[in-house]
């Protein structure tokens, strides 16, 4: 007996020995009215009551008198038929508990699609979701099993309970009930509405002290029984009735019928155990019970349950979500009309929904989260969570391996739930890391990138070239402002003056010596495998904007958001920049737009005699360019462009590092694909996934051949490459395509993936031939990638601890050699990282809270966002070890935000993942 | 008696699979000619379809039984996906009864423990365990007898009493010296035994580890020990993330694992450098229109097979013979199959974070026939069976056509069809390219009721195909040939058996296993004349498309050559049976009339 039973069996202890005297009153009275010297109506003490229960009967008084003490033998066939129909209402109801073992109690129909029973049987929303009920569980007249209907229960539709400990804090606990919405189509096809309903009557006199009761019950899951022998109700306590039994207990949530009237008179919850003078349980034969007897070892002198007119009383107090109010007052009215029990007939659904209630989060107070977990090392563990996962995890709606189709050691722990639970995710997070199969859990939040909404700040803050209210800009100013601010730089002061916009527009390309594609040494056999190059551009999808017309391969876009192909939609909105895809793709294969653009200039780095000789295929992975959604979407997005065998992949945003996606760039990097990540802006450190040992990560530098003011930095960082005032496509006020000098790394981005590309096209050949680990394309990448680097600009020595080997030059990099021995001197980027240990649950949630505080902070906009996060204790703990200060609320409100503390903590964490 | 031929079988797969014997009684190596034994408590407690997949079997004693003179026996190592997916295998599996699958070979797949050219040279070990060795040492008595082309290496005659067979690679993961499931691991070929003449540690390509090295040290050392390979189909029922040759067709409904959906866009470089290497091996007969190891097309997506119609173009590889080895028909050409598509009902399919479409085509009428002409007979539409185009680029490379016997590919009656989902995957660039004005954003997205809806495939239910199912497409593939191609006087020859047996296929009644050909035969002979008819009659065609129907002689002919002589002598075209002795037929070769 489990302890809930144990503690409600003394509860109902208390009440029973509180009306002892009453009971031992009317079990002497039942014994006389056996013996006929008492009539049954003369047991009830309370005239009210038998005065309900006479005008039940409908005649008159001592006609209605006769008929209640009549022969307890005699008892009309009328009531019989009553409490057969009634009985087709009580199902059996089947728990599947979070340790895996099933539990089974009965519960029964008293809505047409909603089911009452103890709150014992269905403690929680949850439960409930994983529990079933079934009708017609029964044998037929020949004794063979009849055929069973089972129904989902659908707690996201209603749920309401009262817990079975009365709750001083809560007003609406005590009553041990539950009431849940059911399925309206079984799992075999039968709508809910063939089940009668057992109609709750509010109005008192079901049944007098005294007269008998019948239970409609499952005992333990059995087949469904009728227990009619000996039952009488003995006496009513508070919300509680008792009643005579000597039998077994009755099942939790049985119906309790009056057996003179047919009603339902109480929801059964518990049995009264007989005890010794010491509160000692005892068992039929006097001993006292030991641990583990079995139930019908135990002496049990009577039965509680709880009465109807109470659970009805409570129903109507309970404040339940809006979404079920339409429910509850459907049950309020339903009950309160008093109309006839024939359950009205709703419109039977064609598609029974399951209990895998994605995105329904409205629906209830649970909502769906998601997390990534890498289970323990240990086998046992990895196999039992493989089989048991379920049953480990309340709430868990779906567990899969993120690598289903590896079985190399790093990734097969990987792993990704859905959980509903109404806790926060790190809550539920460091519960999931209490399980011993669980090694580290962390929640797939949505991030915010590196990237602000605008044409961020080229001079300061203020004078932004985007108009941040639609999203446009304005080229006359752009342009102007251009040539005022470089009129000495170095790039384009020659340019400016003679009025040489073909030039000045595309420093970038001059900057990078990538003005002369055609000339390269090798550009035959770079123009005839560059078709075989797959690049692949993880952004906010594509436009038709005249400049980047023909240079897509949309044979393969995909789009991992929500499904539609990986259109850019154009939305103005203040978080949305349209088409950053556009942008950073032109620098790729921007080609000249004949005319549709006025002031047209600069062009793509694989752009060679009029033509891209790579096309983009875009990636969609996010909705706007502030904020990624889901990690996992990134995850699949590169796992998808693995198994299409891509070349390079680029990234033009960024955020905080994550095991997931550290996991993923690892396996790009040893399936031979080059990922090219823009560093970041105006973040003191790298973000990720540049940080990541494998991929490559670009800093951005000006006309001037310096630095760009916010690149992020540091030893992170592999090459440099023009991103401040890059010439790129835009829109207009009107709409119209125009360009206009835009800043980010996210421009330096896309001049490097463009020189990968190019640079595998042309050794296509020998690196077939002499690669052996595909990890080995990117480190050779990467050492030529440096080796040809302008390391000296403007005879100035490049500063190579902070922004890489130098600035990129596409031509040298082409003229490299790809030879056999350089091959083998190679080292693996991640040689002698295999042991990276993960940061603490509150480290992890604590760099979540502050990037995200701080991307805000930086986001025009959210000035006035309220900042709604609160952090939990673990994460306040991790605070104080990492900064060796007492916690501060500093974190916490985004008035006093501390920015010193934040990038110190966020640059220890950033850097722990090179 | 007559003589069978099969194009595609697994004799030893069952027996290499099962638990191995102890070491006291392995040396009784007959044990592997014998179908696998079950328990009583096994059969008991599974159920009939699976077991009827279990107990479809082509072992040695029932080649002997046939007889199947000569053979292709396809070693197909199984794949992770297969050893990791839900569905019938799992439950066989699970099952704690002594059961024909051997629980530690499919763990170690599962566990990503060996490679699989490991496995594949496991299995090959098997076949030479039980080899008959006449003209080597050391001479030994065995159950089958393997044959190849003539080379400067001793070789063995062709067997009056034994099967001869020829080996085939199905699927390039076989070439895969990666542990399973794993880019980064080799496998170290620990424990390979090493036979009295065959080691395979000779096949083992330790320098170069890429599958076109394996495939040619492979070639070689097989050609040193006198045996032979006829044909690599390039891929098999999953994706192989570790080496990616091409994208597959999806294959079966009754395995479900994330790999079984197809990924990628066609035939990848890896798999283009394989097929050349394939193609420039050298045959014995050193003609231009032969190689050393010929392609198969079954199990290619419809872009990987038109991919790689393209480079035999392009390369000059076009005179070589295609192979088609366990297939049907969707009875379509490409654009009809195009119009076919049932936009309406397709979805875009995320599963497990794996992005396909789900694609349903209306399947093509073979025929009506029953009472009143009131069963429609139609082809099983999904892109692993063969279109018009393919059936003429075989015929015209001078190749060969197996026609399956497993019911999932041959089609649906109008009873069966209500059973049954009539849809596969494809991968979302090969859709678009194949439906480029089809917008993929208007295409709804599979909720996940319906993905979990899938799950009910898994179920194991007994579909069964009328043997006219199996006549419209042996009858289809004649159509197209005698109308399309150049080879309009006898379309026949390209046509012949490959039943695919022993690879848990779900056998039909008409031919359950190897024992079961005379049946398949009285069959063609019965229905081969009704569904020329009946398929003449929706389909049209010239009125004397298939005389050969109505004379009986002529119609022996045709099936005799079906299910014996067409691969016979396919086999001798290429040199197989060139200088070796071999049981005399009645019949000459009309093979001058075809080259």
């Amino acid at each position: 007996m489990d302890d809930k039973l144990r503690e409600l069996a003394e509860e109902s202890y208390a009440n029973y020995s509180s009306v002892l005297n009453d009971i031992d009153r009317i079990k002497t009275d039942i014994t006389h009215v056996r013996q006929g010297k008492v009539e049954l109506s003369e047991i009830q003490t309370d005239t009210e009551r038998l005065y309900n229960r006479i005008s039940r009967e409908g005649t008159a008084e001592l006609q209605a008198l006769e008929r209640i003490n009549g022969e307890a033998n005699f008892q009309d066939i009328r009531i019989i038929q009553r409490i057969v129909e009634l009985s087709r209402a009580v199902g059996r109801i089947t728990t599947n508990s979070r340790l895996g073992n099933t539990g089974h109690g009965t519960g029964f129909l008293i809505a047409p699609n909603l089911i009452l029973t103890n709150n014992h049987v269905l403690g929680t929303a949850e439960t409930a979701s994983n529990s079933t009920i079934q009708f017609n569980y029964e044998l037929d007249q020949q004794g063979n099993p009849n055929k069973s209907e089972s129904f989902n229960l659908l707690p996201e539709e209603f749920f309401m309970t009262s817990h079975y400990k009365k709750d001083t804090g809560d007003p609406y606990s005590g009553l041990d009930f539950t009431i849940v919405a059911v399925e309206k189509v079984s799992n075999e096809g039968t709508p809910i509405s063939n089940f009668p309903v057992a109609r709750l009557d509010k109005k008192l006199g079901k049944i007098i002290d005294g007269e008998n009761c019948a239970i409609v019950q499952h005992p333990k899951g059995d087949y469904k029984k009728i227990v009619m022998k000996d039952i009488r109700m003995l006496v009513l306590k508070d919300d509680f009735l008792i009643y005579e039994s000597d039998t077994l207990p009755g099942s939790s949530g049985s119906m309790v019928l009056g057996l003179g009237t047919g009603e339902v008179v109480a929801l059964h919850h518990s049995a009264v155990p007989r005890k010794n003078r010491h509160g000692q349980w005892l068992r039929k034969d006097g001993s006292v019970v030991q641990p583990g007897d079995p139930d019908n070892m135990i002496d049990w002198m009577g039965n509680e349950g709880i009465r109807v007119s109470s659970i009805l009383n409570m129903i109507a107090k309970m404040p339940v979500s809006k979404a079920m109010e339409k429910y509850k007052s459907s049950l309020v009215s339903v009950l309160d009309t008093n109309v006839s029990s024939t359950p009205v007939h709703t419109e039977n659904r064609t598609t029974p929904s399951t209990q895998y209630a994605m995105n329904h989060s409205e629906s209830t107070t649970d909502q769906t989260l998601y997390f990534e977990i890498q289970l323990s090392g240990v086998k046992e563990m990895q196999n039992d969570w493989k089989q048991n996962a379920a049953s480990l995890v309340p709430g868990l709606v779906l567990s899969e391996p993120l690598y289903p189709m590896s079985t190399e050691q790093a990734h097969r722990l990987f792993y990704y739930i859905h959980v509903q639970s109404d806790k926060t995710p790190w809550e539920v997070a460091a519960e999931l890391e209490g399980l011993p199969q669980i090694d580290t859990c962390t929640p797939d939040l949505e991030m915010s990138t590196d990237i602000k909404p605008g044409h961020y700040g080229r001079w300061s803050g203020n004078e932004s070239l985007e108009s941040l209210d639609d999203g446009t800009a304005d080229w006359d100013k752009s342009e102007g402002d251009f040539k005022i601010r470089w009129a000495n730089a170095s790039l384009v002061k020659d340019f400016i003056p003679k009025g040489q916009s073909g030039e000045y527009r595309k420093w970038n390309l001059n900057a990078t010596n990538a003005n002369n594609l055609k000339d390269v040494k090798a550009y035959d056999s770079l123009k005839a495998n560059a078709d075989k190059i797959r690049l692949i551009q993880l952004d906010t999808g594509y436009t038709d904007h005249s400049k980047v017309l023909g240079g897509y391969n949309l044979l393969q876009d995909e789009d991992f958001i929500d499904g539609e192909d990986a259109r850019d939609e154009m939305s103005m909105g203040i978080l949305k920049q349209p088409g950053h895809g556009t942008r950073t793709a032109s620098i790729i294969m921007g080609n000249r737009a004949n005319g549709r653009i006025e002031n047209d200039g600069n062009q793509g780095v694989a752009v060679a005699e009029e033509e891209s000789l790579v096309k983009v295929i875009p990636y969609r992975i996010s909705k706007s360019v502030i904020l990624i959604g889901r990690g996992r979407n990134l995850f699949n997005a590169v796992s998808q462009a693995i198994n299409a065998n891509a070349d390079v992949v680029f990234m033009c945003m960024g955020s905080y590092p994550r095991p997931m996606i550290y996991s993923i760039a690892k396996t790009a990097y040893e399936r031979g694909v080059i990922w090219v990540c823009a560093a970041g802006n105006m973040v003191e450190s790298v973000i990720a996934p540049a940080v990541y040992p494998g991929t490559i990560a670009v800093a951005a530098s000006n006309p001037n051949n310096e630095p760009w003011r916010y690149t992020s930095y540091g030893p992170a960082v592999d090459i440099t490459a023009p991103g401040e005032d890059v010439y790129v496509p835009f829109k207009n006020k009107k709409q119209e395509d125009i360009m206009v000098f835009g800043s980010g790394t996210s421009y330096a981005t896309p001049h490097v993936a463009s020189a990968a590309a190019l640079w595998k096209a042309k050794n296509f050949k020998n690196l077939n031939k002499f690669i052996e680990k595909p990890w080995q394309i990117v480190e050779l990448f990467r050492k030529h990638l440096k080796e040809s680097a302008q390391d000296v600009v403007d005879n100035r020595e490049w500063d190579q601890k902070r922004f890489g080997a130098g600035i990129l030059d596409v031509t040298a990099l082409l003229a490299k050699e790809v030879t056999a021995e350089e091959i083998k001197g190679l080292k693996n980027a991640y040689a002698g990282k295999e042991s990276r240990k993960e940061w603490d649950l509150g480290v992890r949630e604590t760099v979540h809270f502050l990037w995200n505080t701080a991307r805000r902070k930086l986001t025009p906009g959210f000035e006035s966002e309220q900042v709604g996060e609160a952090l939990t204790e673990r994460a306040r703990i991790s605070v104080a070890a990492m900064t060796g200060r007492p916690v501060n609320k500093v974190f916490e409100s985004y008035g006093q935000f501390d920015e010193d503390q934040t990038e110190r903590l966020l640059k220890v964490y950033f850097e722990s993942f090179n | 008696m007559d003589n069978y031929f099969d194009l595609h079988f697994h004799p030893m797969a069952k027996n290499h699979l099962a638990p191995k014997p102890k070491e006291s009684h392995s040396k009784k190596a007959n044990a592997a000619t014998m179908p696998i034994s079950m328990t009583k408590a096994f059969k008991d407690y599974t159920d009939e379809n699976v077991l009827r997949r279990l107990e479809s079997q082509c072992c040695i004693d029932y080649l002997n039984e046939a007889p199947v003179r000569y053979g292709i026996a396809a070693i197909a190592a199984i794949e992770f996906g297969m050893a990791s997916s839900k569905g019938f295998l799992a439950d066989v599996l699970k099952s704690y009864l002594k059961k024909p699958l051997d629980d530690a070979y499919f763990d170690a797949i599962k566990e990503g423990e060996v490679s699989y050219l490991n496995l594949f040279l496991k299995e090959v070990a098997l076949y030479l365990k039980n080899r008959n060795l006449e003209n080597r040492e050391p001479h030994t008595k065995g159950s089958l007898n393997l044959i190849a082309r003539p080379s400067k290496n001793t070789r063995e005659a062709v067997s009056k009493a034994l099967p001869n067979l020829v080996f085939a690679i199905e699927g390039g993961h076989n070439l895969c010296m990666k542990k399973i499931g794993n880019a980064l691991d080799y496998d170290s070929f620990e424990g390979l035994e090493k036979d009295p003449f065959f080691d395979p540690n000779f096949a083992i390509s330790e320098d170069n580890r890429k599958p076109q090295e394996v495939l040619k040290k492979l070639y070689k050392t097989f050609r040193e020990y006198g045996l032979d390979i006829l044909y690599l189909t390039l891929t098999h029922l999953t994706h192989i993330p570790e080496q990616h040759l091409a994208t597959h067709a999806y294959g079966t409904k009754n395995l479900r694992h994330p790999s079984f959906y197809p990924f990628g866009n066609g035939l990848s470089e890896l798999g283009e450098e394989v097929v050349r290497t394939a193609y420039k091996l050298e045959a014995p007969t050193k003609k231009k229109d032969d190689a050393g190891v010929l392609i198969d097309i079954k199990h290619l997506s419809l872009k990987s097979r038109e991919d790689l119609y393209a480079l035999r173009e392009k390369e000059g590889f076009g005179k070589i013979p295609l192979i088609a080895s366990h297939v049907g028909v969707t009875g379509y050409s490409i654009s009809d199959w195009k119009h076919n598509l049932e936009i309406e009902k397709c979805a875009n399919h995320v599963d497990q974070g794996i992005k396909t479409v789900k694609l349903y085509t209306k399947p093509k009428v073979a025929g009506y026939w029953g009472a009143d002409a009131n069963t429609e007979f139609s082809f099983h539409p999904g892109t692993i069976n063969l279109m018009d185009e393919d059936i003429i680029e075989i015929a015209n490379s001078n190749g060969l056509i197996g026609v399956g016997l497993d019911v999932d590919i041959l089609g649906y009656s109008t009873k069966s069809k209500l059973q049954e989902d009539v849809c596969e995957f494809i991968t979302t660039p090969d859709f678009i390219h194949y439906f480029p004005y089809t917008s993929i954003k208007s295409i709804n997205y599979a909720s996940v009721e319906e993905i979990q809806a899938e799950e009910s495939w898994l179920e194991p239910s007994k579909k069964e195909v009328h043997p006219l199912n199996f006549c419209f497409n042996i009858i289809h593939i004649m159509a197209v040939i005698g109308l399309k191609s150049k080879f309009q006087d006898a379309p026949e020859k390209f046509i012949c058996i490959g039943s695919d047996f022993d690879a848990f296929i779900e056998p039909s009644n008409i031919c359950s296993d190897s024992r079961q050909f005379k049946n398949l035969k009285a069959c063609l002979m019965k229905w081969l004349p009704v569904a020329a008819k009946k398929y003449q009659k929706v389909n049209g065609g010239a009125k004397d498309l298939f005389d050969f129907t109505k004379k009986k002689k002529e119609l022996n002919e045709v099936v005799v050559g079906i299910l014996y002589e067409n691969g016979r002598e396919f086999l001798d075209r290429r040199g197989f049976l060139e200088g070796l002795s071999e049981p005399k037929k009645g019949e000459t070769s009309t093979e001058a009339e075809l080259v």
